[in-house]
């Protein structure tokens, strides 16, 4: 059986867009979430790794923002930029002559069976399988192409108009719709009590280190934590509370970090106290107080390097996606 | 009551207690119209001032400062600096920088002016000792002595 896989990274159009509006201030809508890198990884590379290894044949990334022309280049997986993700999607899904083609949009983090969920479709015979869970519909779904190409591309009038098999996904779900699901995947991570483990070395018992991450002598790590690669902690800091602080960002001494999230590319100065937030360059969202500041002072937080590489779309997603070393088991898909 | 003495706006008092509105953007910008404002007070025997936090949205390290410039002088001259209302965003920027618990807050201006008046200093004449307030004329208790 032939399986091919569409991304979606973009809105879904029908209505959930009930998100905290310092979910929007962050800029952490929909896709863009799902770009960030947490743990040392994307949940998009996390994805797309895992349809790799479940035999997925060719898998196409539709977006509502544009990609690096390096990442575009990428042979195993065919990445497209357009403002109708869901048309792209229903071509990239039509293109694919595969039997059976998952459709999945970010948003959620899912851990799914694609085997399992793909023989489900088969024995129901429905045209449109539909994961769920106990919370509700995910934007999960298995499609018989042929059933798109008679609604005239349009795939979400296709998704919505078909009956649809439900399959429960029992599996970990966290459907990040906020920064607060943001943190409770970390916090679920270092638990272990799903799949979305930190990348890198476990140098001390729950402690993660990326390749080049530099932690200073004076500084203190306490478990759980994790320090994404090339970042740097300075004297006298302390990570502390399941902080964790991603690639290429730096916390400037006797900085005390507790219960948050530094972003990639982050300044954090010196002699902070940083807690219950989440930091994305000159950013900051306390969770505790529900406030989102915009902090001008370079002093206290600032972004680092080129504004390009910091959601995530262009170095850190490339950077973790790996696609180069996963063995594709046929023909990638071309003309992306 | 509101009086715009010593050309201080947005003040009002409440006997000797000054409260005083901290801008929306206290920044590098506004800080020095603050202090220009706030200066005299300070200057004066004793001074009691509030700092209304409710409008603040953001304050930077400069603005920090200047916050802990004012309770520095007002100390040095035994009076107080007290915050009220502080805003949400207040809040977290005096966290993250460390500063929250150099403050007493309070939840409104009128508890941050009743704190003052908890201790009866006003019994005790402006140009007197603090320590008259609680020992009372210690040249007297000489005397008698």
């Amino acid at each position: 059986m032939v399986v091919g896989a569409v991304v979606i990274v973009g809105p879904s159009d029908w209505g959930d867009a009930s998100m905290e509006l310092s979910t929007a201030k962050l800029q952490l809508k929909y896709g863009s979430l799902a770009c960030m890198e947490v743990l040392g990884r994307t949940v998009l590379g996390r994805t797309i790794e895992e349809l790799m290894r479940g035999k997925v044949h060719s898998i196409s990334v539709a977006a509502d923002f544009s990609f690096s022309s390096a990442v575009v280049g990428e042979d195993n997986v065919g990445f497209s930029a357009s403002k109708d993700v869901w048309r792209t999607a229903s071509e990239k899904a039509a293109s694919f002559n595969a039997d059976a083609v998952l459709l999945i949009r970010l948003g959620a983090y899912m851990e799914f069976d694609a085997a399992d969920m793909l023989q489900f479709h088969g024995v129901h015979g429905k045209p449109v399988t539909r994961a769920c869970n106990d919370d509700g519909w995910l934007d999960l779904w298995v499609i018989d192409p042929k059933s798109v190409a008679g609604h005239d591309n349009d795939l979400r009038s296709s998704l919505q108009s078909t009956a649809a098999a439900s399959y429960v996904v029992s599996g970990y779900v966290n459907r990040l719709e906020s920064p607060r699901d943001m943190r409770r995947l970390v916090a679920d991570g270092f638990a272990a009590r799903c799949d979305f483990r930190p990348q890198g070395s476990e140098v001390k018992p729950g402690i993660w280190m990326a390749p080049g991450a530099q932690v200073e002598r004076g500084a203190r790590i306490v478990a759980p934590a994790f320090i994404g690669g090339n970042s740097k902690i300075a004297d006298q800091c302390l990570i502390t509370r399941g902080s964790n602080v991603e690639s290429n960002s730096q916390v400037d001494y006797g900085t005390v970090i507790e219960n948050s999230t530094v972003l990639s590319n982050t300044y954090v100065g010196i002699g902070l106290d940083l807690s219950h937030s989440i930091v994305d360059g000159d950013n900051l969202l306390n969770l505790q107080h529900g406030v989102m500041l915009h902090i001008s002072d370079p002093v206290v937080l600032r972004q680092m390097r080129d504004s390009r590489v910091r959601s995530g779309i262009d170095g850190s997603f490339l950077a973790n996606l790996d696609v180069r070393n996963m063995a594709m088991p046929s023909a990638p898909e071309k003309g992306q | 009551m509101e009086i715009n003495s010593k050309g201080v706006k947005n003040m009002l008092t409440s006997g000797p207690v000054v409260v005083m509105q901290v801008p929306e953007q206290f920044n590098a910008g506004a800080v020095q119209s603050f202090m220009e404002e706030l200066g005299p007070l300070l200057d004066s025997n004793r001074p009691r001032i509030v700092l209304d936090c409710s409008q603040v949205r953001s304050m930077d390290s400069v603005g920090v400062e200047a916050l802990l410039q004012c309770l520095e002088e007002a100390l040095k001259r035994d009076g107080d600096l007290k915050l009220a209302s502080l805003s949400p965003e207040a809040e977290v920027i005096l966290e993250l920088m460390r500063v929250a618990r150099v403050f007493e807050a309070f939840q409104t201006s009128e508890e941050a002016v009743r704190s003052f008046n908890a201790i009866p200093v006003d019994a005790a004449p402006q140009d007197a000792p603090w320590y008259s307030a609680v020992f009372g004329d210690l040249g007297a208790l000489k005397q008698a002595s």
